[in-house]
């Protein structure tokens, strides 16, 4: 059972494999780290999309 | 032999987290399942179900403890047995039960552990509606699985389980999947295993040490002195040459355990274990890894339907497990690697006569696992990662407000990793197209073509969408950056594009504009500088690079150069509509020159009075996306987290225009550093009370708000003697950025990543203000 507090997740390892592996060759398995941290519904949830500024005047 | 989990501990205290055994039977007989095949027998006296009315009461008392306690959440996992057991109408019915107390008071995080065996499309639609994510148990490829994991005649359970996770994998399915649980045997090829779990594409895979005490010790074949940390170890070669492709519970919880951090497991670290199990007849026991003990162990005595949680926590074993390190036995206190073990699993330590109070049955191969962890980590990191930044030099270069060339440089480096996965991942969901086979066939023999088109900011906005939205119909956007690709690396192309109302994009290149505003199928020809879209009614546009200047469908990309920064004005691909505010249409020349002389005054005001900031903004910043004017002519401008390298304003004066580069760009970068790494917990429930907004914001919003509005207080700063109005400005950025500080600071979401940037840009905020 895991308990409530959750380790760090880090992307960086995952994207040094994909940087480096030609567009064809790059695996789901590769991707889904990433996918599931930029695009998931839960990662949505819990992000800021978008930072926006509008004046007063 | 000790009795029940009696004898009261002390003060009651807070517990979040409850196992609801909905279904006390299994479909599977396997016999590693410390339910049924070890000490404890107690399985045989209970209710096969739960029913609605113990489910409820069980609600009930989870509400009132969180509503005491004022928990801001509460997880509840559905276990077994076999929860599928229950099938789908029961499921919704105990589910619905379960919801409506506790999410009156808190907020609800379902899961639940299956075998997996009996889902199917009609389970996951009553998981999906109510939210809850699954983890399945697998334990590697066929012959490993199914070495254990049999149903009662013997036959395995491999092929039922993947299916289930294929299914899980579906787009419609996939925000359920939480990941595997793999419970080790060394006798089976951690290459293997390790391979196959991959191949199930899990978000995590947790492994699990076979229970065991020192009564019944673990199987160590071969004579092997640490076979379990042997095993572990091969794992985590692969897992670290393969760039660490899923999270793996036991090695993130070692990284994370050797930098003080916690554990996030019950097999290690010194987390607080705030957990009880609800049985099926409604009572309270222990965690099931005790029933490994001995006949009754996770007994308490106690019910949903006579007890209130707190007297569950006050029992002596529940509340022990509270206090990390303090009740360990003196074995343990004196080892070196303590921190990071913390006893291991608590029903591992147990032997007849001393009960719990001994280190773990796993003990040497915990103490080799931590060290060798390390050390492989440690020889990976120097082989494979000479030229890496580290995590601290970027934390504390972004901290400082600014960021020099090479850790921009290096965060835009990982913008174009996430757009390479990202449009990758297109491909995954969708299926191959044509313009996809065009992209990688350049990419084969130009690869810094295709590379110069994919950072295009807003292919990952692109992709983010496709993604998202789980509609193919963009996916011709591809052929577009194939042909945008080719014509860099001027090479013959023929590809499917989509013209998107009335335009097809070529990023970096240019805009190709179809004389009608439709949506419809088109292809693309590059050949010797010259395109050729052909659409609607077979006709066919004819472009030539060669000349110069725009015409009515075509659009070259139009770049602006100043001493050193290169931005391009982008007006033209769909995809940039990811601002949050309505994009300008195509601009007239006289429209672009106002660009162009806004942003050089700009550019030479940065220059003079805002040097700090001038590396990051000349290394990251690309595209100016000119937005439509608002209607009561107020300023706009907007950063998104998927468009890194590109700033969305409306048109406004040099000055004001190099205060917004500057804040935007704010915005960029610590985005850029939150894809990457956790600063805050991203399941925090906290608001914060900010200056620069009526409504509270969370955690992230405030940490962005922080972030951009230092740095406005520090262009005002540096404006002291230049703009009558500074001082009243800097004062008020630089109170809110102080407040809020304190407020993030006054939180606990912030994970210590975050704290130590947090600290960090609070040093630079304090040395302002003089």
């Amino acid at each position: 059972m895991n308990t409530e507090v959750a380790t760090m997740d880090n992307l960086v390892g995952p994207l040094a494999i994909i940087n480096k592996t030609p567009l064809r060759e790059i695996r789901a398995e590769h991707t889904d780290r990433v996918v599931r941290r930029i695009v998931d519904k839960q990662a949505l949830l819990r992000r800021l999309d978008v930072a926006a500024f509008q004046s007063a005047h | 032999m000790p009795g029940r989990a009696g004898g009261a501990a002390g003060e009651a205290h807070p517990l979040s987290q409850f196992v609801l055994k909905v279904h006390g039977r299994c479909d599977l007989s396997c016999d590693h399942c410390y339910v049924y095949e070890h000490a404890d027998q107690s399985w045989r006296t209970k209710p096969k179900i739960m029913t609605p009315a113990v489910a409820l009461a069980a609600a009930r008392r989870i509400a009132e403890h969180a509503e005491a306690w004022h928990l801001t959440r509460v997880r509840v996992v559905l276990h077994g047995g076999e929860p599928l057991l229950l099938g789908p109408a029961r499921m919704d019915e105990l589910i619905s039960q379960v919801r409506a107390p506790i999410e009156a008071v808190t907020r609800l995080t379902l899961m639940m552990q299956t075998n997996g065996v009996r889902f199917n499309p009609e389970m996951g639609d009553v998981l999906k509606r109510h939210g809850v994510r699954v983890g399945v148990s697998l334990d590697g490829d066929r012959a490993a699985n199914d070495r254990h994991r049999r149903f009662a005649n013997g036959a395995g359970s491999y092929d039922q389980v993947r299916a289930a996770l294929a299914l899980l994998r579906r787009p419609e399915y996939r925000e359920l999947y939480a990941g595997i649980l793999c419970t080790v045997d060394v006798r089976n090829s951690p290459e293997r295993v390790y391979a196959a779990l991959l191949a199930e594409r899990p978000p995590q895979v947790d492994f699990l040490l076979p229970h065991a005490t020192w009564d019944s010790p673990p199987d160590r074949p071969d004579g092997s002195h640490t076979p379990y940390a042997d095993w572990l170890s091969a794992i985590h070669r692969r897992w670290l040459a393969d760039g660490r492709p899923m999270r793996i519970r036991l090695f993130d919880g070692l990284y994370s355990t050797a930098q003080g951090g916690p554990s996030g497991s019950e097999q290690l670290g010194a987390d607080a274990v705030d957990l009880a199990v609800i049985e099926t007849d409604g009572r309270y026991e222990q965690a099931d890894s005790v029933k490994t003990a001995y006949d009754g162990a996770p007994a308490t005595g106690l019910s949903v339907l006579t007890h209130p949680v707190d007297d569950v926590s006050r029992l002596r074993p529940i509340a022990v497990r509270q206090h990390g390190l303090r009740n360990l036995n003196a074995v343990c206190q004196s080892c070196p690697v303590v921190r990071q073990c913390a006893g291991g699993l608590y029903a591992h330590r147990y032997r007849t006569g001393h009960g719990f109070d001994n280190p773990s049955v796993y003990c040497p191969d915990l103490r080799v696992l931590i060290d060798r962890t390390a050390d492989e980590r440690s020889v990976h990191h120097a082989s494979v990662k000479p030229e890496e930044i580290s995590t601290a030099d970027v934390i504390s270069q972004i901290a400082s407000g600014f960021g020099d060339e090479a850790t921009i440089g290096w965060l835009a480096e990982q913008q174009r990793s996430v757009t390479r996965a990202l449009v990758s991942a297109t491909i995954d969901q969708h299926g191959p197209t044509s313009g996809w086979a065009a992209l990688a066939e350049v990419e084969a023999e130009h690869p810094d073509a295709v590379r110069r088109v994919l950072a295009h900011p807003y292919v990952r906005a692109w992709a983010v969408g496709v993604l998202r939205a789980d509609d193919p119909a963009g996916m011709p956007y591809l052929g577009g950056l194939a042909a945008a690709a080719a014509v860099h690396a001027d090479v013959r192309l023929e590809t499917g594009v989509r013209i998107d109302r009335g335009v097809v994009a070529l990023p970096t290149v240019g805009t190709l504009y179809w004389p009608e505003a439709v949506t419809a199928a088109a292809r693309i020809t590059v050949d010797r500088g010259k395109l050729w879209l052909t659409g609607p009614g077979h006709r066919t546009i004819t472009v030539d690079l060669a000349q110069p200047g725009t015409t009515a469908a075509w659009q070259p990309a139009r770049w602006i150069t100043l001493d050193g920064w290169r931005v391009r004005i982008e007006d033209g691909d769909p995809a940039r509509d990811c601002h949050g505010w309505t994009p300008a249409d195509r601009l007239d020349e006289h429209a672009v020159g106002r660009w162009r002389d806004a942003l050089t005054e700009a550019w030479r005001l940065i220059g003079a009075e805002l040097p700090g900031y001038a590396p990051a903004l000349r290394t990251g910043l690309q595209v100016i996306m000119p937005l439509a004017p608002d209607p009561a002519g107020k300023q706009r401008a907007a950063t998104a987290m998927d468009a890194f390298g590109a700033l969305a304003a409306t048109q406004v004066g040099p000055a004001e225009l190099a205060v917004l580069l500057v804040h935007e760009f704010q915005h960029a970068k610590l985005g850029a550093l939150l894809d990457l790494y956790d600063l805050h917990d991203r399941d925090s429930d906290a608001q914060l009370t900010v200056g620069w907004k009526p409504e509270p914001r969370p955690v992230e919003a405030a940490l962005q708000g922080v972030y951009a509005h230092a740095a406005v207080a520090d262009v005002w700063r540096l404006r002291a003697r230049t703009d009558p109005r500074a001082a009243d400005l800097f004062a008020m950025y630089h109170r809110w950025t102080t407040d809020a500080i304190a407020a993030l600071r006054g939180t606990d979401a912030l994970t210590p990543l975050g704290t130590d940037f947090v600290d960090r840009l609070a040093a630079t905020v304090r040395s302002w203000k003089s």
